[in-house]
């Protein structure tokens, strides 16, 4: 059997910026499993501008910023497999490939999860009506469009505000098609805010909050659509309800990370995350796994995938060097938090980066950092919103105060 | 000049084709969808009722348990999957252990075997079963198995056997004489049998040859939920509740691959390609399932779908030869299970005494089975002699790049992206298509030899993409 030190699963930003950063410390044993015909992932298809402004202090088209990050990794000579699928992984890190020269299996030291996401369908969220041609998920189209040159429709609406529909909303305008508008379920937006300002509002493009989409009509083809608006519990309210002429339904209701592989090798998810539960060093629960970018949790910005895919690589560093089995201390999030990552937090940590989103908008907050029933810290929030991610650096000032029973508590002041 | 048309190309139409194919009569089968299978065999259960359930001297009763029988059989033949799960009929109270004891001494008499479960058995058996059920009739011999699957390895056995397949050619007039002429928009066919086949529209149809025929079908619609393929543990038979005289009820299913079904419910409907699904049939069927299982939340499912079953006023079969004209019609539950007993019927009763068939030994034509189920080493031997087999397209299915070719050539053919989720599964899985459409398009595309703009989602009129060129230019 091959055997290959570092396993990095997906060529996106995240495996892409893990494996340059591990190469960069002098880690040569490194093989990094594509599934498509070229490195990049889904940035390729994310034609717009606004990616890089964290990490680079510059603007770049996401093909600009995945092909800065291909051109490294290719200088650097680290050796990958394109067109490469996994199709079985065991807790033990045996990987079993498949590529157009065969089936073959790799034992690994050490795995990185770095699949990236996948798209909520319209059967995860039940939407009824026809099952007619005219429905699909928003990045879906976007790849119709950006990568092969095609428009899936002309009159098109847009379920849920997520920020791939809102770029799509804007990019499907600019290729002469009309959007009709945005429906979100929820009474605010879920994208981001520059993006509900530059992609919906610059176009006259109107968003329905409180709304969903009771039925698609369609006979072959999708026809309308009827929208409804929901009561507090996001039940529709059919007194509420009104049609709009339509031939294409697009959904953009959130991106799930795509864990089928980390299943496999028995890593164990949080159900808020939908990721897997990982310490401070991003290790999965199980030893020499790690996980990074949209496979742990979805981000808003690609800047911070890329900085956790190299958080990876230093963690693997100290993994491969120490043979050391720190305390683990868990940490949860409460109050008005969906969730905080890490999941738990080794004991010989000298900084971590806490990352975590609201479950709700709040103008002002007081976040609380709670050890044992005692508030060891507080910070003052303002312009919360759960479609930006959020993160506290805790200094090893802090950590050292940090014992047992961590909270994370964010509450109205 | 054929001797046999048969018109429509559903499950039963599959199973008339493949089971003339085996004669030396000339056959044609006109279909109006641009694929096989693609209305009522497309969206049902997808289960072998063993037949206890049919009342005594219908042609279901006769039907669905010699139907039942044929299939273990015809599935080795054809490699066609067929999961043999058994299934568990249960009751809440004690009146419904009664009304199982009456069904159990049925299908005793039946010579159908059942065994009556108490609770602590159903649980053990089905740890996730409802925890109001307190007994269950087992029936080991209940099968479930994909119509579709099934309808193709027909198809294809029949076409490679000298049989015609014509499709996207609805039938629009039929002429009676000394031989029977069927028009389409295409085409005028001769023939000296016609078998109407055409399920939804098999009283449309029947009008077609005789205006004044009296029967219209009684259509019901079904809507359905779909789990992952990684809810596959979470059942291990099919649960049904009491039937009553709205049907079998809302079941629980496995199915050959794994997903689960979770449905159908019943509605009256009075257009026949009805197939939204509801938001009220959608909760009958969330709120119906509790009564078997305990649910899984909505998060779990990956599909909802609905299919409208095509039932006769009678509630029994419709198989009636006027003139050489023979109606097969009225085909809703048990349907799939009785279809290969229902074409052994009318070839027997119909066809022999009036054209006298030989039969001809034909050579089985089976289709490569799918990758995702090879050991690896079968799986490299492929790969070696085409590396095709090795790019693989849908990750959520395991389903490579040749193996899509393949199915587009298969010997009836595949021409749409529909047609190549039920031959091949990509698109079925919890992606849905989000990752591997483009893909298919592609393949399809490339396979066809046509442009990706000309590609089909279902039916002749659902291409769906438009060049970016072709804007601009209309500027």
């Amino acid at each position: 059997m091959k055997q290959n030190k570092v396993l990095i699963i997906g060529g996106g930003s995240a495996g892409l910026a893990c494996a340059i950063k591990l190469k960069e410390q002098g880690i040569d044993d490194i093989l990094l499993i594509e599934k498509e015909n070229e490195l990049g992932g889904i940035l390729k298809q994310c034609i717009h501008n606004g990616f890089g402004l964290t990490l680079y202090k510059q603007e770049y088209t996401g093909p600009m910023y995945a092909q800065l990050n291909i051109d490294r990794f290719m200088a650097l000579g680290i050796p990958f497999l394109l067109n490469a699928t996994v199709l079985d992984i065991t807790e033990s890190k045996v990987v079993t490939l498949c590529d157009p020269s065969g089936i073959f299996e790799i034992q690994a030291n050490v795995v990185v999860l770095a699949m990236g996401a996948r798209e909520r369908t319209r059967g995860n969220i039940g939407t009824p009506g026809n099952r007619c041609v005219g429905v699909w998920t928003a990045g879906n189209a976007q790849k119709y469009l950006n990568m092969d040159g095609y428009l899936v429709g002309k009159r098109i609406f847009i379920l849920g505000s997520g920020d791939i529909g809102l770029i799509m909303a804007r990019r499907l305008t600019l290729a002469k098609a009309t959007v009709v508008g945005v429906a979100e379920i929820m009474p605010y937006s879920n994208g981001l805010n520059r993006n509900i300002v530059q992609c919906l509002l610059d176009y006259d493009i109107p968003l329905y909050l409180s709304t969903t989409i009771t039925k698609i009509k369609g006979d072959g083809r999708v026809e309308g659509i009827t929208l409804c608006k929901v009561d507090e519990n996001r039940q529709p309210m059919p007194e509420t309800s009104f049609d709009i002429e339509v031939d294409t339904v697009l959904l953009s209701v959130g991106l799930i990370p795509d864990n089928v592989i980390s299943e496999k090798a028995m890593v164990e998810l949080d159900p808020k995350t939908k990721g897997p539960k990982v310490n401070s060093q991003l290790m999965t629960t199980v030893p020499g796994i790690f996980a990074c970018g949209n496979v742990l949790h979805i981000h808003d910005l690609v800047d911070h995938v890329s900085m956790e895919g190299m958080l990876v690589a230093d963690s693997i560093l100290t993994y491969l060097n120490h043979d050391t089995d720190p305390k683990m201390i868990p940490i949860r999030a409460q109050g008005a938090l969906s969730y905080v990552l890490p999941q738990t937090i080794s004991s010989e940590s000298k900084t971590v980066l806490l990352k975590y989103r609201v479950n709700k908008p709040m103008k002002k907050g007081i976040l609380k950092l709670i050890s044992n029933d005692q508030v060891i810290m507080t910070f003052p929030k303002v312009d919360l919103h759960p479609s930006e991610m959020q993160t506290l650096q805790l200094s090893q000032a802090i950590l050292c105060k940090m014992d047992y029973n961590l909270v994370v508590e964010l509450c109205d002041e | 000049m054929f001797d046999i048309i048969i018109i429509g190309a559903g499950i039963i139409g599959c199973q008339m084709a493949y089971t003339l194919s085996l004669t030396d009569l000339s056959v044609l089968v006109i279909e109006k969808n641009t694929e096989v299978l693609n209305e009522v065999s497309s969206a049902n259960s997808g289960i072998i009722h063993t037949g206890y359930d049919p009342k005594e001297g219908t042609l279901k009763a006769l039907l669905n348990a010699k139907g039942a029988r044929m299939y273990r059989d015809l599935c080795e033949k054809l490699q066609v999957p067929l999961m043999e799960c058994g299934s568990l009929l249960v009751a809440h109270n004690d009146q419904e252990i009664e009304t199982l004891q009456g069904i159990m001494d049925k299908a005793e008499h039946r010579k159908i075997s059942c065994e009556m479960l108490d609770q602590n058995a159903c649980r053990k058996t089905e740890p996730n079963i409802a925890p109001s059920i307190i007994a269950a009739l087992y029936f080991p011999t209940t099968a479930s198995i994909l119509p579709w699957q099934m309808g193709y390895a027909l198809i294809d056995n029949a076409c490679q056997n000298g049989v015609k397949l014509h499709t996207s050619e609805p039938v629009i007039k039929v002429e009676r004489g000394c031989v029977i002429t069927v028009t389409t928009p295409k085409a005028s066919y001769q023939a000296k049998m016609v078998i109407n086949c055409s399920g939804l529209s098999g009283d449309k149809v029947a009008r077609l040859a005789e205006p004044d025929y009296p029967i219209t079908l009684r259509l019901k619609k079904g809507e359905y939920q779909v789990t992952d393929k990684t809810e596959a543990s979470y059942l291990n038979h099919i649960l049904f509740p009491l039937p009553t005289d709205k049907g079998k009820g809302v079941l629980a299913v496995k199915t050959v691959e794994g997903n689960l079904l979770f449905g159908p419910n019943s509605t009256l409907v009075k257009d026949p390609f009805d197939n939204d699904t509801t938001p009220d049939g959608l909760a009958e069927v969330n709120e119906k399932i509790k009564d078997v299982i305990i649910p899984l939340p909505q998060s779990r499912m990956i599909r909802q779908f609905a299919g409208v079953r095509p039932g006769s006023p009678t509630n029994d079969f419709i198989i009636e030869n006027h003139d050489h004209w023979i109606n097969v019609i009225g085909i809703d539950s048990p349907g799939l299970a009785s279809s290969p007993a229902i074409a052994q019927y009318v070839l027997d009763e119909f066809i022999v005494p009036t054209l006298n068939p030989q039969p001809v030994e034909r050579s089985v034509y089976v289709h490569q089975k799918p990758l995702s189920m090879m050991t690896h080493d079968q799986r490299n031997a492929l790969i070696k002699k085409n590396p095709e087999y090795g790019k693989i397209v849908c990750l959520c299915e395991d389903v490579s790049y040749q193996e899509v070719a393949d199915a587009i050539h298969s010997p009836a053919q595949t021409k749409s992206i529909k047609g190549i989720k039920r031959r091949c599964r990509p698109g079925s899985g919890r992606c849905q298509g989000g990752f591997c459409e483009a893909k298919i398009v592609d393949i399809l595309s490339k396979e066809l030899g046509i442009p990706k703009e000309k590609v089909l989602y279902d039916n002749d009129d659902s291409a769906f993409l438009t060049p970016m060129e072709a804007l601009y230019e209309t500027k």
